[in-house]
Protein backbone atom coordinates (compact mmCIF):
# COMPACT_ATOMS: atom_id res chain seq x y z
CA UNK A 1 0.00 0.00 0.00
CA UNK A 2 1.42 3.43 -0.84
CA UNK A 3 2.42 5.62 2.07
CA UNK A 4 -0.16 8.26 3.00
CA UNK A 5 1.18 11.74 2.36
CA UNK A 6 0.71 14.76 4.57
CA UNK A 7 -2.43 16.60 3.30
CA UNK A 8 -0.67 19.92 3.86
CA UNK A 9 2.05 18.75 1.54
CA UNK A 10 -0.50 17.83 -1.11
CA UNK A 11 -2.12 21.26 -0.81
CA UNK A 12 1.26 22.95 -1.19
CA UNK A 13 2.05 20.80 -4.18
CA UNK A 14 -1.30 21.63 -5.78
CA UNK A 15 -0.47 25.33 -5.36
CA UNK A 16 2.95 24.81 -6.95
CA UNK A 17 1.35 22.97 -9.88
CA UNK A 18 -1.21 25.74 -10.37
CA UNK A 19 1.56 28.35 -10.41
CA UNK A 20 3.48 26.28 -12.91
CA UNK A 21 0.38 25.97 -15.11
CA UNK A 22 0.20 29.76 -15.35
CA UNK A 23 3.93 30.03 -16.13
CA UNK A 24 3.67 27.30 -18.78
CA UNK A 25 1.38 29.52 -20.87
CA UNK A 26 4.27 31.94 -21.23
CA UNK A 27 6.70 29.12 -22.05
CA UNK A 28 4.40 27.89 -24.85
CA UNK A 29 4.08 31.42 -26.27
CA UNK A 30 7.89 31.83 -26.19
CA UNK A 31 8.44 28.63 -28.16
CA UNK A 32 5.88 29.66 -30.81
CA UNK A 33 7.50 33.11 -31.09
CA UNK A 34 10.97 31.57 -31.49
CA UNK A 35 9.69 29.18 -34.17
CA UNK A 36 8.08 32.04 -36.07
CA UNK A 37 11.31 34.03 -35.83
CA UNK A 38 13.23 31.08 -37.29
CA UNK A 39 15.28 30.61 -34.11
CA UNK A 40 15.44 26.80 -34.20
CA UNK A 41 18.12 26.58 -31.57
CA UNK A 42 16.21 28.73 -29.09
CA UNK A 43 12.96 26.90 -29.82
CA UNK A 44 14.67 23.53 -29.30
CA UNK A 45 16.06 24.64 -25.93
CA UNK A 46 12.65 25.98 -24.91
CA UNK A 47 10.87 22.81 -26.01
CA UNK A 48 13.43 20.64 -24.20
CA UNK A 49 12.94 22.55 -20.95
CA UNK A 50 9.17 22.58 -21.24
CA UNK A 51 9.09 18.88 -21.97
CA UNK A 52 11.15 18.12 -18.87
CA UNK A 53 9.35 20.49 -16.53
CA UNK A 54 5.79 19.69 -17.69
CA UNK A 55 6.34 15.98 -17.16
CA UNK A 56 7.85 16.60 -13.76
CA UNK A 57 4.92 18.80 -12.69
CA UNK A 58 2.45 16.12 -13.76
CA UNK A 59 1.33 17.39 -17.17
CA UNK A 60 2.44 14.56 -19.47
CA UNK A 61 0.38 15.71 -22.45
CA UNK A 62 2.16 19.08 -22.51
CA UNK A 63 5.49 17.28 -22.08
CA UNK A 64 4.67 15.07 -25.06
CA UNK A 65 3.65 18.01 -27.29
CA UNK A 66 6.86 19.89 -26.43
CA UNK A 67 8.96 16.77 -26.99
CA UNK A 68 7.45 16.31 -30.47
CA UNK A 69 8.69 19.80 -31.38
CA UNK A 70 12.09 19.18 -29.82
CA UNK A 71 12.46 15.90 -31.70
CA UNK A 72 11.55 17.52 -35.04
CA UNK A 73 14.10 20.28 -34.45
CA UNK A 74 16.83 17.86 -33.36
CA UNK A 75 16.25 15.89 -36.57
CA UNK A 76 16.32 19.06 -38.65
CA UNK A 77 12.73 18.52 -39.77
CA UNK A 78 10.29 21.39 -40.26
CA UNK A 79 7.92 22.06 -37.38
CA UNK A 80 4.50 21.96 -39.00
CA UNK A 81 1.44 23.93 -37.93
CA UNK A 82 -0.02 20.68 -36.56
CA UNK A 83 2.75 20.39 -33.95
CA UNK A 84 2.32 24.04 -32.99
CA UNK A 85 -1.44 23.60 -32.65
CA UNK A 86 -0.88 20.48 -30.52
CA UNK A 87 1.44 22.46 -28.23
CA UNK A 88 -1.07 25.29 -27.85
CA UNK A 89 -3.93 22.88 -27.18
CA UNK A 90 -1.85 21.03 -24.60
CA UNK A 91 -0.96 24.33 -22.92
CA UNK A 92 -4.63 25.35 -22.85
CA UNK A 93 -5.55 21.98 -21.31
CA UNK A 94 -2.98 22.54 -18.54
CA UNK A 95 -4.53 25.90 -17.71
CA UNK A 96 -8.05 24.48 -17.78
CA UNK A 97 -6.98 21.67 -15.46
CA UNK A 98 -6.25 24.24 -12.76
CA UNK A 99 -9.41 26.24 -13.43
CA UNK A 100 -7.81 29.00 -15.50
CA UNK A 101 -9.13 30.27 -18.82
CA UNK A 102 -6.51 30.26 -21.59
CA UNK B 1 21.62 17.58 14.03
CA UNK B 2 21.99 19.18 10.61
CA UNK B 3 20.33 17.41 7.71
CA UNK B 4 22.35 16.51 4.63
CA UNK B 5 22.90 19.37 2.21
CA UNK B 6 22.04 18.78 -1.44
CA UNK B 7 23.23 21.17 -4.14
CA UNK B 8 20.89 21.21 -7.14
CA UNK B 9 22.27 22.64 -10.38
CA UNK B 10 19.73 23.16 -13.15
CA UNK B 11 19.23 26.05 -15.56
CA UNK B 12 15.44 25.60 -15.51
CA UNK B 13 13.87 27.63 -12.70
CA UNK B 14 10.70 25.50 -12.79
CA UNK B 15 12.72 22.34 -12.20
CA UNK B 16 14.79 23.95 -9.44
CA UNK B 17 11.59 24.96 -7.64
CA UNK B 18 10.06 21.51 -7.79
CA UNK B 19 13.22 19.62 -6.84
CA UNK B 20 13.74 21.99 -3.95
CA UNK B 21 10.13 21.42 -2.86
CA UNK B 22 10.54 17.64 -3.04
CA UNK B 23 13.89 17.47 -1.27
CA UNK B 24 12.98 19.92 1.50
CA UNK B 25 9.35 18.97 2.15
CA UNK B 26 9.43 15.25 1.44
CA UNK B 27 13.07 14.32 2.01
CA UNK B 28 13.82 16.87 4.77
CA UNK B 29 17.14 17.73 3.19
CA UNK B 30 18.78 21.11 3.23
CA UNK B 31 18.88 22.42 -0.35
CA UNK B 32 21.09 24.91 -2.12
CA UNK B 33 20.32 25.96 -5.69
CA UNK B 34 22.47 27.03 -8.63
CA UNK B 35 21.38 27.93 -12.16
CA UNK B 36 24.70 27.18 -13.85
CA UNK B 37 28.23 25.88 -13.42
CA UNK B 38 29.61 29.25 -12.37
CA UNK B 39 27.11 29.63 -9.52
CA UNK B 40 27.59 26.00 -8.52
CA UNK B 41 31.37 26.29 -8.34
CA UNK B 42 31.08 29.42 -6.20
CA UNK B 43 28.68 27.64 -3.82
CA UNK B 44 30.79 24.49 -3.39
CA UNK B 45 33.83 26.59 -2.52
CA UNK B 46 31.76 28.40 0.07
CA UNK B 47 30.36 25.21 1.58
CA UNK B 48 30.96 21.58 0.67
CA UNK B 49 27.61 19.88 -0.09
CA UNK B 50 26.95 16.25 0.87
CA UNK B 51 25.41 15.41 -2.53
CA UNK B 52 25.21 17.23 -5.87
CA UNK B 53 22.42 16.82 -8.43
CA UNK B 54 23.52 18.13 -11.82
CA UNK B 55 21.34 18.70 -14.84
CA UNK B 56 22.91 17.26 -18.00
CA UNK B 57 21.75 19.85 -20.54
CA UNK B 58 22.87 23.29 -19.48
CA UNK B 59 24.19 26.18 -21.57
CA UNK B 60 27.88 27.19 -21.39
CA UNK B 61 29.11 24.24 -19.30
CA UNK B 62 26.90 21.15 -19.45
CA UNK B 63 26.53 18.55 -16.70
CA UNK B 64 29.59 16.41 -17.54
CA UNK B 65 31.77 19.52 -17.93
CA UNK B 66 30.52 20.90 -14.62
CA UNK B 67 31.26 17.57 -12.95
CA UNK B 68 34.86 17.72 -14.21
CA UNK B 69 35.24 21.28 -12.93
CA UNK B 70 33.90 20.24 -9.52
CA UNK B 71 36.19 17.22 -9.30
CA UNK B 72 39.16 19.54 -9.84
CA UNK B 73 38.37 21.17 -6.49
CA UNK B 74 40.15 19.09 -3.79
CA UNK B 75 37.22 19.22 -1.31
CA UNK B 76 34.82 17.95 -4.00
CA UNK B 77 36.76 14.86 -5.07
CA UNK B 78 34.69 12.46 -2.97
CA UNK B 79 31.30 14.18 -2.99
CA UNK B 80 28.64 11.98 -4.66
CA UNK B 81 27.39 13.62 -7.85
CA UNK B 82 24.32 12.39 -9.74
CA UNK B 83 23.01 13.58 -13.08
CA UNK B 84 19.44 14.67 -13.68
CA UNK B 85 18.30 14.22 -17.23
CA UNK B 86 15.23 14.35 -19.39
CA UNK B 87 17.38 13.14 -22.26
CA UNK B 88 17.88 9.50 -21.32
CA UNK B 89 15.27 8.56 -23.86
CA UNK B 90 17.16 10.46 -26.57
CA UNK B 91 19.23 7.51 -27.72
CA UNK B 92 18.72 7.73 -31.45
CA UNK B 93 22.00 7.42 -33.26
CA UNK B 94 21.32 10.58 -35.28
CA UNK B 95 20.71 12.67 -32.18
CA UNK B 96 23.43 15.10 -31.09
CA UNK B 97 22.61 13.98 -27.56
CA UNK B 98 23.22 10.29 -28.30
CA UNK B 99 26.54 10.37 -26.43
CA UNK B 100 24.56 11.19 -23.31
CA UNK B 101 23.41 7.65 -22.70
CA UNK B 102 23.13 6.51 -19.09
CA UNK B 103 26.30 4.44 -19.53
CA UNK B 104 28.21 7.44 -20.86
CA UNK B 105 27.02 9.60 -17.98
CA UNK B 106 28.10 6.99 -15.45
CA UNK B 107 31.48 6.72 -17.20
CA UNK B 108 31.79 10.51 -16.88
CA UNK B 109 31.92 9.97 -13.13
CA UNK B 110 28.32 10.19 -11.94
CA UNK B 111 27.20 8.03 -9.03
CA UNK B 112 23.67 7.83 -10.41
CA UNK B 113 21.52 9.09 -13.28
CA UNK B 114 18.05 10.25 -12.29
CA UNK B 115 15.46 10.68 -15.04
CA UNK B 116 13.02 13.56 -15.23
CA UNK B 117 10.10 13.37 -14.69
CA UNK B 118 10.62 11.82 -11.26
CA UNK B 119 8.44 10.67 -8.39
CA UNK B 120 9.15 12.70 -5.24
CA UNK B 121 9.64 9.75 -2.93
CA UNK B 122 11.89 7.97 -5.41
CA UNK B 123 14.03 11.07 -5.93
CA UNK B 124 14.43 11.50 -2.17
CA UNK B 125 15.28 7.85 -1.65
CA UNK B 126 17.90 7.90 -4.38
CA UNK B 127 19.47 11.02 -2.91
CA UNK B 128 19.36 9.45 0.57
CA UNK B 129 21.34 6.49 -0.74
CA UNK B 130 24.03 8.84 -2.00
CA UNK B 131 24.49 10.65 1.31
CA UNK B 132 27.67 9.45 3.00
CA UNK B 133 26.97 7.34 6.14
CA UNK B 134 28.61 9.90 8.41
CA UNK B 135 25.99 12.53 7.51
CA UNK B 136 22.38 12.70 8.78
CA UNK B 137 20.11 11.24 6.09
Amino acid sequence: MPEARDPTLDALLAAERAEYAKRSELRVAEIVTLLRAGDSSGARRGAHKLSGSAGTYGYPWLSKAARAIETALVRGEPVGQGLIDDLRSAGAAVLQSVGETP
Amino acid sequence: MTPATVLVVDDDEDIRRLISFALERVGHFRVRLAADAQQALALVQEERPDVVLLDVSMPVADGPQTLSLMRAIPSMRDVPIAFLTAGVEISESDSPNAHRSVAALLRAGACDVIAKPFVFEELCERVRRLVPPTVVR
